[in-house]
């Protein structure tokens, strides 16, 4: 089907430049978002794709969030002031923008990477220490976790 | 002995062709580039162990090594695999090309992979599947091959369909309805099989296109057995059917102009098509008596399998016989449930089974050449 160099060097070149302008965004979400920490709960961690993985669920201190839900929609949660609704809120200082799951709320921030070498060790540690978890948040509202702290200090600290 | 050299030696016994003859033959199949398939397979799989172990280092997770310093490795890589598959394209190297190309594309799906991991994404495995698809689309039926577009295909229509489930932005139109989703993708398979076929003829891409066809096929029909599948009841939810609709109606155009087919083979085409349709609209109409659906699921099996015989495809053809015989036997369990749970049950289905598959084994040659002349 391609049957030219320059249609050869195209299809070659475009996944590289697609996932040079993912990691751009995200690493511009990464630089200039708002910085907010949240308290996490719930740890559970897990193996796949990307390696290891801690599964949490984040303390946003906002009440009724996806409470009315069935099924699958749309959810804001807005955090200046502490809202929850369906629909994009117009006046909100920190938007994190996800979606409600038959009553579940998920922004794609619910999961931390940690190096396999230090996966038990780390393991261990977030059960005896409390937890937060630090958020980029740019203005779209999809925010993007930095870092994971344990009693107010980053896990890369921890020795 | 390959089919060949044994057809060389009954050919040469008979007196049909000479020693010398079929020495010439001989050469001539070794010669060709298809000879070289078990190389080129064990080229593929070498590349594919070595993708799978790329993504397991990546999965280790390096803290030690500073995220741009991972990027960095992981962009030069990707760029260098690039341009050592365009070189053996320009080469000619048509194994290599693909073997290259198979790794390369195993590396983008890698490279989301770390990006998900430095970042710290909370995707699912489905999303990275698509976005993979997507950005990999022209890469993949940039083969000659059928195996890298037949992975991309498989890749593309798994992300395909749990986002059709799974997302906010289609739940308006799909509702988490497995009937319509899974009535959907058969028919997306065909339309992208008729306009490689276009584009390409009878390239890799299009056989690949062609067999998720077949699979997807099948795998709806599996789906249309199970009324509960499906979320609407009596008179609901038709707008969940219409990107079937809309796929089948492009298929359907894409059938009545195909050039290569005859009239008969179109028209026994469309009337497949328009019986599967049937089962996914039945809970609709509140049917739901097993009998309907095993009906009109042999009733497509055998139309396939039909037309496949008109193609002279005749492995595919006893393959869809297996089928069409599997669901007979199924069939049976649905109608006599409550003895096959019993000692006589079992023996009269042992039975059963040793009746299909002698004469499975008696007439499956009569059956390939009764359907062939069927629709000449």
């Amino acid at each position: 089907m391609i049957q030219t160099r320059k249609a050869l060097a195209f299809v070659l070149s475009f996944p590289i430049f697609a996932l040079l302008v993912l990691t751009a965004y995200k690493g511009y979400v990464h630089s200039y978002g708002q910085e907010i920490i949240l308290p996490i709960t719930g740890y559970d961690p897990r193996d796949l794709l990307s390696g290891h993985y801690l599964i949490y669920e984040i303390d946003y201190g906002v009440a009724g969030i996806c409470s009315t839900n069935t099924g699958k929609q749309a959810g804001y949660v807005c955090l200046e002031p502490r809202t929850f609704s369906y629909s994009a809120p117009e006046d909100c200082g920190k938007l994190i923008r996800g979606e409600c799951t038959d009553g579940r709320f998920e922004a794609g921030i619910e999961r931390f990477y940690v190096p396999e070498a230090r996966a038990r060790e780390l393991e261990e540690l977030i059960r005896s220490k409390a937890a937060s978890i630090v958020l980029s948040l740019p203005r779209s509202g999809q925010a993007q976790v930095k870092d994971l702290l344990l009693d107010g200090a980053s896990w890369k600290d921890l020795r | 002995m390959s089919k060949l050299e044994k057809g060389l030696k009954e050919w040469v016994a008979l007196g049909l062709i000479s020693s010398d003859q079929a020495a010439r033959i001989r050469h001539h199949e070794a010669a060709k580039p298809e000879a070289s398939w078990v190389l080129s397979g064990l080229l593929l799989l070498g590349a594919g162990i070595v993708g799978i172990g790329i993504i397991s280092l990546i999965a280790a997770n390096w803290n030690e090594i500073p995220d741009p310093v991972k990027l960095g490795g992981d962009f030069l890589l990707l760029t260098a695999l690039a341009v050592a598959t365009f070189r053996s394209w320009e080469a000619k190297k048509a194994i290599q090309f693909e073997a290259l190309l198979l790794s390369f594309l195993i590396l983008c799906l890698a490279s989301i992979g770390l990006i998900s991991q430095i970042y710290h994404t909370g995707g699912k495995l489905y999303q990275a599947l698509l976005l993979w698809s997507l950005i990999t689309f022209g890469a993949a039926i940039a083969a000659r091959r059928t195996a890298v577009p037949f992975l991309w295909a498989g890749a593309f229509l798994t992300g395909l369909v749990f986002t059709a489930l799974d997302s906010v932005a289609l739940q308006p139109i799909f509702q988490r309805d497995y009937h319509a989703v899974f009535m959907a993708v058969p028919l997306l398979c065909a339309g992208l099989t008729v306009l490689s076929k276009g584009l390409a003829e009878e390239s890799g891409p299009t056989r690949a296109f062609r067999s998720w066809t077949l699979i997807a096929g099948l795998l709806a029909l599996v789906v249309a057995e199970f009324p509960e599948l499906s979320r609407y009841k009596v008179g609901e939810g038709q707008t969940a059917l219409v990107p079937g609709y809309v796929l089948g109606t492009v298929a359907a155009f894409g059938i009545w102009r195909s050039f290569g087919y005859r009239n008969i083979q179109k028209k026994l085409l469309l009337l497949t098509l328009g019986l599967f349709f049937i089962p996914f609209h039945l809970p609709r109409v509140g049917i739901e008596a097993p009998l309907t659906y095993a009906v009109l699921t042999i009733a497509v099996l055998s139309l396939v399998a039909i037309f496949l015989a008109s193609l002279k495809e005749r492995r595919l053809f006893q393959l869809f016989l297996s089928f069409l015989s599997l669901r007979f036997l199924v069939l049976y369990f649905q109608a006599f449930g409550g003895l096959a749970t019993t000692g006589v049950g079992l023996i009269i289905s042992g039975c059963l089974v040793i009746a299909l598959a002698v004469l499975w084994n008696r007439y499956r040659t009569e059956l390939a050449v009764w359907a062939e002349r069927w629709v000449q």
